[in-house]
């Protein structure tokens, strides 16, 4: 008695720990979990692009179903009160008028931003092919818009810049604001101020979008039928989060009502159902807990996979009880279930530490929380539930789900060549697959529907949002290195641009000089005398006026006598943001993006910017890095799959010996994954990293069964004594309740699983499938191959 | 730097263009010796002119200038919206307006699109554009006080912008005309500054 106080004590507190831990641990949707730990450093760049960068930021809003004149007040509307608010750094729906705190920014620090500004640009020859360019934009149809700033500005610093404000994208405009080719949405672009992975930040900034405009669509006639689509990184975040989130809580219940409705079929017993649930329930909670602790974090995603775990875990309490003969007690069972009980949960921990060793994050917590749910579940059944019972519990269940594979049992002879026919032909149909075999883009692996990606494809393509794929990165100690590095980079890019092997770039430097670069060009502005004199001479004989140009010489003196642009001076402007992200903090020191634009043949040009030869300068092609990440996770995976797939092998092989005992697990197990595999490619064309560790999970779950019908003692199955199914197996005893508790665990571990393949998200999804799949197969084909004692 | 201001008198100066061209089109011949000809008569066979070709050569009295800006082209108008001034001389250009859109092309540079409805007051500029082309006599005395002239076979009408804003930048604009044809356009700024365009309506 005092042995089992004990028991049930330790247990209780093992609990209470958990649920302690559980309680201090944050939860984390970020999907960059399910990105490598330790990547290259272009890699590294990628993902933090993607946790941070400002595309991660971007949202695109289409407003819709009303009047364009309507959408156009509305467009007007919706970015004042947005533009009003902290949690955007950027609002642009074309309106030029938005563009006022730029252009101030500019005209008065034009002086240290225009790369023209050398010691000849202010020389009279220099100055008089200014002026006679001023008169022939004067007389052109261009003239009404320098006009006002000729007499300030005769060099033209500012009409360049503005140029590069405005950029290359110019969307359709109706009424003055953006709007889609066809009229039927206005458009506009917002940057949060919260980074991509801050989730939380990011859904509030687009409740307030939805916020403000429904509070615009009040406010402006005819606007009342519109409608606000919103897309973009933030967007899909927010959405993965809620599909993450919804997916756990739902597919858990389903899967706990379902589950627990087997289980009251099969024991008609509210009080085995709770005994029963008792070890998954302990398995849950200590997984979770150890999670935490390991990890300091759980991802949404582990959550999710605790559903598969109620399906897995139940097992253990189903064989105990069913295995039990009618009138007999539990703790009799245990000594002769025992051995197969613990090597069959030592080949799923086999199967599940492989995932463990996975340079995801998030593959890694799902493998440690099943290892510490399977491992606590099984002990809990082991030690606790024995305790739990009194002397003469008997909780025995139907035996009527072994009818089915009883049937199998007695057509084996026959059955066993369709299996291998049928293994065969899966195994044909992999080996002439004609379509690759993996998945090989990264989006497949995002939990977003294929309809929203390409809404936001258009609504990109429409607006010219920067679809960035190559870019040049360079280091620096500090924030002046990496600029000074990347203006290094940025000068010798001009030929390339001359040559036309690319339309342009963007660099930092091009809103954020660095110190030294804006020290030289304040350093090449004459003093006043001497402009004035070499403007003096310039002017003769241009038809302009000499006395005009005061406003030149008092803006170039205050641009001599000034201060530095600094990175604190564009606050409030969208330079700040554009700046920010182009120049970011990176391990220890910084780095410098240069996006290339309108590249033509990106490996042609990877080799002519080495050739450039600077060092530390890094040609970096997001899509093909993306595409060797996902290289690298298949390559991790299908190593890991495999050596866990050996680990398998190698314990079945120590703890069976005989090599026909050993062949009798392994032929079903292999037949299982073969078929499940063909399905699989039939089903979808390609395999993803997911359905990978599925097919690892197969044999980890699936081995169980074929050691319970392997096991040797096992009398053959009587014949039937009579013409019904009842007779039969009541007369066959241990070997009936031993396959109707295979049964049942299978089923509610294809009730798990299947539950999971149900989520949107691709990697519940992709797992559960292939694992409810092939679960149900090594329980057929482990009947069916099961070794004959006649 | 009020990009505002200087699109206003671009499109003050643009609205001038376009009343331009749309007579210099006109080369129909029609008889217009009618016993009583004012405003609404010169209006009615304006409006029927549906599309035309002419030269210009253009001069800018500007204050910062010693000596008038010339240049020389050709404009043309394509229903049912498109206007093109094509300057060959000094330097290659093309303005055009059609739709909501006003597009200026240089040579080696990237176009530069401006949106005619930017502003309400803007867009009273267009409409008053659009209302005179489409014939609307209604529209176009809404937007600006009008006063015509001499005869059908010579006559001068001067535009006025109601609007405070906008007569801040242009004060006058000035048609001249011959029956359908426009032979001159003249737009006094408020600051001084003076554009005169002579418009020859028989190319070659």
């Amino acid at each position: 008695m005092t042995l089992r106080r004990l028991i049930v004590g330790v247990w209780l507190m093992g609990l209470a720990v958990a649920a302690l831990t559980i309680a201090r641990t944050p939860f984390d949707t970020d999907m960059s979990a399910f990105l490598p730990r330790s990547p290259r450093p272009a890699q590294q760049l990628l993902v933090d692009q993607l946790r941070e960068g400002v595309v991660s930021r971007l949202i695109l809003v289409a407003l819709e179903h009303a009047p364009p004149a309507a959408l156009a007040s509305l467009s007007r509307s919706l970015a004042a009160k947005l533009r009003q608010d902290d949690r955007f750094a950027v609002v642009n729906n074309g309106e030029a008028s938005a563009m006022t705190r730029e252009r101030d920014l500019l005209w008065r620090h034009r002086y240290l931003l225009s790369p023209a500004v050398t010691p000849e640009h202010f020389s009279k020859p220099a100055l008089r092919r200014a002026l006679d360019e001023d008169v022939a934009l004067l007389g052109s149809d261009l003239g009404v818009l320098v006009k006002r700033m000729l007499p300030a500005d005769p060099t033209g610093e500012m009409l360049k810049l503005l140029q590069n404000l405005e950029g290359r994208s110019h969307p359709a405009s109706v009424g003055g604001v953006w709007f889609t080719h066809d009229g039927a949405s206005a458009l506009l672009m917002v940057s949060t101020r919260a980074a991509g992975f801050d989730i939380d930040g990011q859904e509030a900034a687009l409740n307030r979008i939805h916020e403000a405009f429904d509070a615009a669509r009040r406010e402006v006639p005819d606007a009342g039928t519109a409608t606000l689509v919103t897309t973009g990184p933030p967007v899909f975040a927010v959405e993965s989060r809620a599909h993450i989130k919804g997916d756990a809580e739902r597919l858990s219940l389903i899967a706990t009502v379902l589950v627990a409705g087997v289980l009251l079929l099969a024991y008609r017993s509210a009080r085995v159902l709770v005994l029963a649930l008792l070890p998954v329930g302990s398995g849950i909670l200590a997984g979770i807990a150890a999670v935490g602790a390991a990890f300091g974090f759980v991802h949404g995603i582990t959550l999710g996979f605790g559903v598969t775990l109620i399906g897995e875990a139940v097992d253990y309490a189903i064989y105990l009880f069913t295995q039990t003969p009618p009138g007999g007690a539990p703790r009799a069972t245990l000594p002769r279930i025992w051995p197969t009980l613990r090597l069959g949960m030592l080949t799923s921990v086999c199967g599940f530490s492989a995932m463990l060793a996975s340079n995801f994050t998030g593959f890694a917590q799902l493998g440690l929380f099943t290892i510490i749910g399977l491992l606590t579940a099984l002990a809990v059944t082991r030690w606790v539930l024995p305790a739990l019972l009194a002397e003469n519990f008997s909780a025995s269940g139907s035996v009527w789900f072994a009818v089915p594979v009883l049937a199998l049992f007695r057509h084996a002879a026959w059955l066993r060549w369709v299996v291998l026919g049928v293994t065969l032909a899966a195994l044909l149909s992999v080996g002439l697959h004609r379509a690759p075999y993996w998945e090989s883009e990264l989006t497949s692996m995002s939990p977003i529907p294929a309809a929203e990606t390409a809404l936001d494809a258009r609504l990109r393509r429409e607006i010219g949002a920067p679809d960035v794929r190559y870019m040049l990165v360079v280091e620096g100690a500090d924030r002046e290195a990496a600029l000074a590095a990347s203006e290094r980079v940025a000068a010798r890019l001009e030929p390339v641009i001359a040559s036309g092997a690319i339309g342009g770039f963007d660099a930092p430097g091009q809103w954020l000089p660095s110190q030294a670069t804006q020290s030289a060009r304040r350093a090449a502005l004459p003093d006043t005398q001497t402009l004035a004199a070499n403007l003096a001479q310039a002017v003769i004989g241009t038809r302009l006026r000499g006395d005009i140009f005061a406003p030149f010489l008092t803006d170039v003196e205050a641009a001599r006598q000034g201060q530095l642009l600094r990175r604190e001076d564009l606050d409030g402007t969208s330079l700040a943001l554009q700046v920010d992200t182009l120049l970011t903090r990176h391990g220890s020191g910084w780095v410098a993006l240069l996006p290339l634009h309108a590249v033509v043949d990106g490996p042609a040009l990877a080799g002519r910017i080495d050739a450039l030869g600077v060092p530390g300068l890094v040609f970096l092609d997001l899509k093909r890095e993306s595409d060797n990440l996902l290289d690298s996770y298949r390559g991790e995976a299908l190593t890991l799959s495999g050596v866990g797939g050996l680990v398998i092998v190698a314990l079945l092989a120590v703890s069976l010996r005989d090599p026909r005992r050993i062949a009798a697990v392994l032929l079903p197990l292999a037949a299982a994954v073969i078929c499940t595999a063909a399905m699989l490619l039939a089903g979808s064309q390609r395999l993803s990293i997911f359905n990978l560790f599925g097919l690892l999970l197969v044999v980890a779950v699936g081995s169980n069964y074929c050691l319970f019908f392997e096991r040797p003692y096992l009398k053959p199955p009587e014949p039937a004594a009579g013409p019904g199914g009842r007779v039969c197996i009541a007369a066959s005893g241990d070997r009936a309740r031993m396959v109707a508790s295979l049964v049942l665990a299978n089923l509610c571990t294809v009730i798990g699983f299947g539950i999971l393949s149900f989520s949107r998200v691709p990697v519940l999804h992709g797992i559960g499938a292939t694992v409810a799949l092939g679960a149900f197969l090594c329980l057929l084909f482990g009947a069916v191959l099961s070794p004959r004692r006649t | 730097m009020t990009s505002g201001a200087s699109t206003r008198r671009a499109v003050a100066y643009w609205l001038a263009f376009a009343l331009a061209l749309w007579p210099a089109a006109g080369r129909a011949g029609r008889d217009i010796a009618a016993p009583r000809w004012g405003l609404a008569e010169l209006m009615a066979g304006l409006s029927r002119v549906p599309s035309g070709t002419a030269r210009f050569v253009e001069r800018k009295y500007l204050q910062m200038t010693t000596a008038p800006l010339q240049s020389s082209g050709i404009l043309r108008y394509v229903a049912p919206d498109r206007l093109e001034k094509q300057t060959l001389l000094p330097q290659p250009s093309r303005l055009t307006i059609a739709g909501d859109r006003l597009t200026v092309e240089r040579p080696g540079e990237p176009a530069r699109v401006i949106s005619l409805q930017e502003r309400p007051e803007i867009g009273a500029l267009v409409a008053g554009v659009r209302a005179t082309m489409a014939g609307d006599l209604t529209t176009l005395t809404r937007f600006y006080t009008t006063s015509l002239h001499g005869d059908a076979a010579g006559w001068q009408l001067d535009l006025s912008p109601r609007e405070p804003h906008i007569r801040e930048l242009v004060s006058i604009i000035r048609i001249t005309g011959s029956g359908d044809a426009l032979t001159g356009v003249e737009t006094l700024e408020s600051d001084g500054d003076r554009t005169e365009m002579t418009i020859d309506a028989k190319p070659k």
